[in-house]
């Protein structure tokens, strides 16, 4: 068995990428140091092991524990190449983490809502995800999380830079918000580039979500924020709200522009994706993703009768290659995966929907 | 060598030109090579022009990385500026310069007059604003996780003792010593405060216990 059981628990979760529209989803996570301690890059074996057993002892203070639901905690040496893959895909570790490191813990409340990283790049690492946009219902989750904590730790904290981290690319406040977007209109337009460009003169970058090749497989980006010294939070967090908001409401504008003008087109791709993905015994995740993609916005339409956003967030984790590998239960070589992401979405896709549901009233 | 056209100045410029598969070498002045430039368009008086701008830039602007080029002092701009490093965790500024990252609170302390300018390229400016830890908070709150923490701090001064022991050959200290460390390791041993995956209530869906390895 390569999978822990309780990770293979997490997977066996509802995805968390499902917004109204282009924002799928909303992660935040916020970095700190234990006081007294040095940050786990230079530390020796016996400061993290403390800091570690510092850290847990917090966490299982009752006011703490009562904001982590089921907790539960594994060494990271325990987790298998695997177990950390899908931790990455189901956004509970980040991708820099995944490295084995002594004395590393992984913590995480048994719903996913959250996880917390001991002695990565600093010694807590918190970490929350929200479908949707939904700053202010995670800052207001996290900012609780971390007061309670603070009532047990004293943090490395200096009055002039804030709380100290190892990276002071996140000297301050410690925090990064990260929102997943969805912008294949502003790509078919030949939009999207520019106006992802000049999200650096707001101190933001995008990046692909999933890179291939340089370019964003299934039209998803990461905004995140790149400074974290001199602003508040809550100013952060709205201010990259309404950016992002701003840029989701445009690629619906295009979206209904292109949709108002090119029906035929549009339900074509539409159909087509479905058909590729319904009919398939052999797919690659960049060719899966770029249907998922076209089908996102179909299901945003309403072009499909039964194929829903719900679905769509489902296939987008399921298809993943750590996702495939715990529902086989085994490890897969990158062909047997094609193989596997096909019968999958031919199970998932088998029933009577070629005919898109706009199709009645599309002349 | 004296300038071929005036005779009088030394001869600073070398042109050689080829013309009808001769080549002749003219030894000139830099005066003369302005006016001759002026005067027949030579088409080397352009590179001349540029070679000069950029002598000129390049010793107006200390900035230029080209510098480096023409500057036959072997120390660079950059050398001069002090290097620090952290009296702590010995993380040094020229190292944060080439990765971004610290090793601990007392680099921010020590590195502070460096890193007040280098924030605001970064940053919104270089003071925090936002959430700040509250008061006093007591850290070894848990007298268990205290106790250990002070026991580790021991057994990497005993460690450290140990290491120098060994190396002035005193053999009766490093025995000493190696048994402490011996006690102290088993005594944090005794206990795992970090089981492989603890949950204080039993969860619902109770996984089959896993290989537990004790960490030393």
């Amino acid at each position: 068995m390569i999978f822990h059981p309780r990770i293979r628990h997490i997977a066996d979760r509802g995805p968390v990428f499902i917004g109204q529209g282009p924002i799928l989803s909303t992660f935040i996570s916020l970095s700190r140091n234990i006081d007294g301690f040095q940050f786990p890059a230079t530390a020796s074996s016996n400061t993290l092991e403390s800091a570690a057993e510092l850290a847990l002892a917090a966490l299982h203070h009752e006011d703490v524990r009562e904001l982590l639901p089921n907790m539960f905690q594994i060494k990271h040496e325990l987790l298998t190449a695997a177990d950390r893959d899908l931790l990455v895909e189901r956004e509970l570790l980040g991708r820099s983490q995944t490295d084995i490191a002594p004395r590393r813990v992984f913590v995480c409340a048994e719903d996913g809502s959250t996880s917390i990283l001991l002695n990565g790049e600093d010694h807590l690492w918190l970490h929350m995800t929200a479908a949707g946009s939904a700053f202010r219902e995670l800052w207001d989750r996290m900012s609780a999380l971390e007061s309670a904590l603070a009532r047990h730790i004293r943090f490395a904290f200096h009055p002039r830079f804030g709380y100290l981290t190892g990276s002071t690319s996140l000297v301050g406040t410690g925090l990064r918000i990260t929102f997943l977007i969805h912008l294949p209109a502003l790509g078919l337009s030949g939009r999207r580039k520019k106006i992802l460009e000049r999200l650096e003169d707001a101190g933001l970058a995008a990046e692909p979500y999933f890179p291939v090749d340089g370019n964003a497989a299934g039209n998803l980006f990461l905004i995140s924020n790149r400074t974290t010294l001199g602003e508040r939070e809550e100013d952060l967090g709205l201010r990259m709200t309404e950016i992002v908001t701003a840029i989701s409401r445009e690629e619906e504008r295009t979206r209904a522009e292109m949709l108002s003008r090119q029906k035929l087109l549009f339900l074509n791709a539409c159909g087509r994706a479905y058909g590729l993905l319904r009919n398939s015994y052999l797919i690659p995740t960049s060719e899966a993703l770029d249907a998922l993609s076209i089908m996102k916005v179909g299901a945003d339409s309403g072009v499909f009768r039964r194929f829903t956003r719900q679905d769509w967030a489902e296939l987008l984790l399921e298809c993943q290659p750590a996702h495939l590998c715990c529902r086989k239960n085994m490890d897969l070589s990158p062909l047997e995966r094609g193989e596997y992401r096909a019968t999958c979405f031919r199970e998932r896709l088998d029933g009577p929907e070629p005919a898109p549901a706009g199709d009645d009233d599309a002349n | 060598m004296l300038c071929q056209i005036c005779k009088a100045n030394p001869a600073t410029i070398h042109i050689q030109e080829i013309a009808n598969g001769e080549s002749t070498t003219l030894h000139i002045c830099a005066e003369c090579a302005r006016k001759r430039n002026v005067d027949s368009g030579d088409a080397n008086s352009h590179f001349h022009e540029m070679l000069e701008r950029l002598t000129q830039a390049i010793a107006n602007s200390a900035e230029l990385k080209l510098a480096g080029l023409f500057d036959t002092n072997p120390q660079p701009e950059e050398e001069e500026t002090q290097d620090l490093d952290c009296t702590v965790c010995g993380t040094t500024f020229k190292s944060w310069k080439k990765t971004g990252r610290l090793g601990c609170a007392a680099c921010y302390e020590q590195f502070a007059q460096l890193l007040i300018p280098e924030f605001p390229l970064v940053h919104h400016g270089s003071v925090h604003c936002g959430k700040t830890p509250p008061e006093t908070v007591e850290q070894w709150q848990d007298p268990v996780v205290s106790e250990r923490i002070q026991l580790r701090r021991e057994l990497e001064r005993l460690c450290r003792g140990l290491d120098e022991s060994i190396r002035r050959e005193e053999f009766e200290q490093a025995a000493e010593l190696r048994d402490r460390i011996a006690a102290i390791e088993a005594e944090l041993n005794s206990a795992e405060l970090i089981p492989d995956e603890s949950a204080p209530e039993a969860p619902a869906k109770k996984p089959r216990a896993r290989g537990r390895r004790k960490s030393t």
